[in-house]
């Protein structure tokens, strides 16, 4: 991750890993300190018609040269929070997605003006998968 | 911090590879033009906060937290 998340600059290399069997969570844990890690959701999964925009830095700093990945190379990742409400509020960022290469192994934190995202999407109630 | 008025058409650099223009002023608001290496984000400041609070508290979460918060959620 070139230029990290932001707030954690010096941060730039991550592995993105599973919750749990089943789970629609993700962990993108940072290699460099241990107790650095984020939980991630793919949007879609919860909204289908999230769209993101990439600004021609976005798409040179994840590698995407001239739109010879398309849109089908890139995922967008929403870092999750939990509120401190009762009970739990569990929330996306969808205003300051992680967007994945997948390919090139690159990630970058954008943050998309041209919808007006909140920051703080509630996640609604997901359908767990049955993992046969 | 560097307190500068200018006016527009006038330029501002920052270090060897940061140029801030003023490109037009109307009433109460200023339009920036802003040249950086595209390895420099450059963000409106009030967004930026929001999103740096945001990732700051995300960072706290810990595997407990969400698997109590997703109880059912899954």
């Amino acid at each position: 991750m070139p230029t990290g998340i932001i707030g954690f600059p010096d941060d730039k290399r991550y592995i993105l890993l599973e919750h749990k069997k089943g789970s629609s969570f993700l962990w993108f844990q940072s290699v460099d300190n241990g107790s650095l890690a984020f939980v991630l959701i793919d949007p879609f999964l919860f909204k289908p018609d999230y769209e993101i925009q990439l600004n021609p830095d976005d798409i040179l700093g994840l590698g995407l040269e001239n739109g010879s990945e398309g849109i089908e190379g890139v995922q967008p990742l929403a870092i999750v929070n939990i509120l401190k409400t009762e009970p739990r509020e569990i929330t996306a960022n969808l205003l300051g997605p992680i967007v994945l290469n997948l390919r090139k192994k690159l990630a970058r934190q954008i943050i998309l003006h041209h919808k007006r995202y909140s920051h703080r999407f509630p996640i609604p109630q997901v359908k767990e998968e049955k993992v046969p | 911090m560097l307190i500068l008025t200018r006016r527009v058409g006038e330029s501002i650099t920052i270090g060897d590879h940061i140029k801030v223009y003023v490109i037009d002023i109307k009433g109460r608001q200023v339009r920036l033009g802003i040249k950086a290496p595209s390895d420099t984000t450059v963000y409106r400041q009030e967004i930026y906060q929001k999103i740096l609070e945001e990732n700051r508290l995300a960072a706290q979460i810990g595997v407990g937290s969400i698997r109590e918060a997703t109880e059912g959620k899954e």
